[in-house]
């Protein structure tokens, strides 16, 4: 058998330009299949974890106001009217087997922010320890909210780098006091929230961000502030669960007379990505089936070649049949060398195919996924091409009369 | 040891039916040196390809030690030609991308022999022919005659009944033909029986005994007594 492959890997290297022309349907069938479901899996990836999981496995849980529900309108938020959550409550969906995380946190656009002469308008967020966990940035100056600040009332803030540059042009904002509603702030750090390869969800649009402890909230807003719940899930297939079920148990805390007018829901954006991953399957299976006719034509290439290469070697298989060699030999001699020659081609066309997919991501910024699933698929496939499109040719060749054979010059 | 006995064959064309044989019958004893020969069209190939086990007669039947050589089906042949029976062709019929030890290998990977066994009795062949510092060569670099000797030494390689040979040194220069003859015949010295087909009278009175063939027929037989004579 390895004497069989080695023979074949001789007689195709000896033909270079006829083999490489040979294996091109299949290289090609091949590449397209490849590239075609890098970049569909990584596009559904990409979409299950940021439309539904906004990158990170967490989903939203809102407090909806019925009474604004109506036609044209997705999820309407009244965050004014939402009661405050207990703690008891939040301890029980943290407790959930498919709950990873969850983080309550105020967000107000309300509030202005100065230092000396420079104001910025931003965004920001109350939040408690676990929040940086659902929703991770990274630090490009001075330090991380600590653990004390957060659960305390200590009056620091971590602000992002356009805010930093609204409210500090041209100094140093570590360390400098910013005024909100009357009351200091001080700058422990910057972030930054331009997150890579996020370009589905964020975009290149920010906006002035800050981060301040929970405990200090009211100092903003006031104590009937309400609260927002971010769940993350434990994996990306479990999102939509563990928030539906974060929203049964915060409603389980409501009144009869609230539930009237407001509940807490979550966006279905699991039936979004589904409905998404129905057009890329559409997709696929559009491609796909281009790819299996330049896989076909590539097989009846690798026949055809194969036919030829039985006849130029008659006077060989005359010789080996003269000398003992039975039928199954000459067949397996015939069949190693067609499926020798596909998997090559298989082989040439992952790597084809990821290089495409490696461009077009490159070239869109859509991201792509390297499906060893497929991979695996695709060799075993061009193996079958081999064997079926070379089973013909070989035996024919297994067929040949000796006689026959010998006497053919 | 071999015996042919009412030998037929016959082709078709259209509707025709040509016969190539007629009626062929003789035998063959264990260490003979043996030339059957005829002019082309004679019906000596055939009658090769018969007792080499590559085709089959019409009817009539064909024995080796007492064992039938035409009721097998391809397989059968298959081990036959392997095993019972050592091939010399005119035109040598190497494998061109195998060196010569590999070459003569060949019969013994059909018979399944183990690679280290199979190493050492094809290099005994080939020290047998007098090749034993040609082994790595390929065909190529091979004169006709060290070709010819390859090609002995494969036939020999697993230990037939009999060598046939066809036109052995047909497509040689009289010195090297001349080396073949003298190594069948110091084979058969040492036993090996050598069937050997030609149209050559020079190269069948090497023979101990020639077998004449025309049109389909054997004509007479001639001893090797009388030839010397």
């Amino acid at each position: 058998m390895l004497e069989n492959i080695r023979i074949s890997f001789q007689s195709i290297f000896s033909h270079k330009l006829r083999s490489v022309l040979t294996m091109l349907g299949v290289i090609i069938g091949i590449a397209a299949i490849i590239a075609i479901v890098s970049i569909i899996e990584g596009q559904s990836e990409a979409l299950k974890s940021n439309l539904v999981g906004m990158g990170n496995n967490t989903i939203n849980v809102v407090y909806e106001d019925m009474s604004m529900m109506g036609e044209g309108y997705y999820n309407t938020t009244s965050y004014l009217s939402a009661p405050p959550v207990k703690e008891e409550t939040v301890e029980m969906i943290r407790s959930q087997s498919n709950v990873a995380g969850v983080s309550l946190y105020h967000e107000s656009w309300n509030v202005m922010a100065f230092h000396q002469t420079n104001s910025a308008y931003p965004q920001i967020y109350g939040i408690d320890e676990g929040y940086f966990d659902l929703f991770p940035m990274t630090l490009v100056e001075g330090r991380q909210l600590s653990s004390n600040e957060l659960t305390g009332t200590s009056q620091v803030v971590l602000i992002n780098e356009d805010a930093r540059n609204e409210l500090f042009p041209e100094g140093e904002a570590v360390g400098q006091l910013i005024d909100m509603s009357g009351i200091p702030f001080r700058v422990v750090g910057v972030f930054t929230d331009k997150v890579e390869e996020d370009v589905f969800y964020y975009g290149d649009w920010t906006q002035p961000k800050m981060y301040l402890p929970r405990g200090v909230w009211p100092l903003l807003e006031g104590f009937e502030a309400p609260t927002q719940i971010a769940v993350q899930a434990i994996s990306s297939e479990h999102i939509q669960e563990a928030g539906m079920m974060a929203a049964d148990i915060l409603n389980a805390d409501l009144s009869p007379v609230d539930m009237q007018t407001a509940m807490y829901s979550v966006m279905d954006m699991q039936q979004i990505a589904e409905e998404m991953a129905a057009y890329n399957r559409t997709f696929a299976l559009l491609l796909g089936g281009i790819a299996s006719i330049s896989l076909l034509v590539g097989g009846i290439g690798v026949m055809n070649i194969m036919l030829v290469s039985v006849t130029e070697r008659t006077r060989e298989i005359g010789i080996k049949k003269a000398l003992g060699a039975k039928r199954y030999i000459i067949l397996f001699q015939f069949l190693t060398e067609a499926i020798v020659l596909t998997s090559l081609g298989g082989a040439l066309g992952i790597g084809g195919g990821i290089g495409i997919a490696k461009f077009i991501s490159m070239i869109t910024g859509m991201p792509f996924l390297i499906s060893v699933p497929a991979i695996i698929g695709s060799l075993i496939f061009s193996m079958f091409v081999g064997i079926v499109f070379g089973l013909l040719p070989s035996l024919k060749a297994s067929k040949l009369q000796p006689v026959d054979a010998l006497r053919y010059e | 040891m071999i015996r042919l006995s009412k030998i037929y064959k016959s082709y078709k064309l259209g509707k025709e039916e040509i016969p190539i044989l007629k009626n062929i019958d003789f035998t063959v004893e264990a260490g003979e040196f043996l030339a059957i020969m005829g002019p082309s069209g004679s019906g000596k190939s055939t009658l090769m390809n018969i007792l080499g086990c590559l085709d089959k007669p019409t009817s009539g039947s064909y024995s080796l030690e007492s064992m039938d050589m035409l009721a097998g089906k391809e397989g059968v042949l298959a081990d036959i030609r392997n095993k019972q029976i050592g091939f010399v062709f005119q035109t040598f019929h190497l494998l061109p991308r195998l060196t010569a030890l590999q070459n003569v290998e060949l019969p013994l990977i059909y018979s399944k022999i183990k690679k280290k066994e199979r190493r050492k009795r094809a290099f005994e062949s080939l020290e047998k022919v007098g090749l034993a510092d040609r082994v790595s060569f390929l065909p190529t670099r091979l004169s006709g005659g060290q070709k010819q000797r390859v090609a002995i030494a494969r036939a020999l390689v697993n230990n037939p009944k009999f060598i046939l040979a066809d036109e052995p040194t047909g497509a040689l220069d009289t010195k090297s033909g001349e080396q073949i003859l003298k190594l069948f015949a110091d084979l058969n010295k040492e036993g090996v029986t050598v069937i050997m087909i030609t149209h050559d009278r020079e190269v069948a009175e090497r023979a101990d005994r020639i077998v004449y063939i025309r049109d389909g027929e054997l004509l007479l037989e001639e001893r090797g007594e009388s030839l010397n004579a």
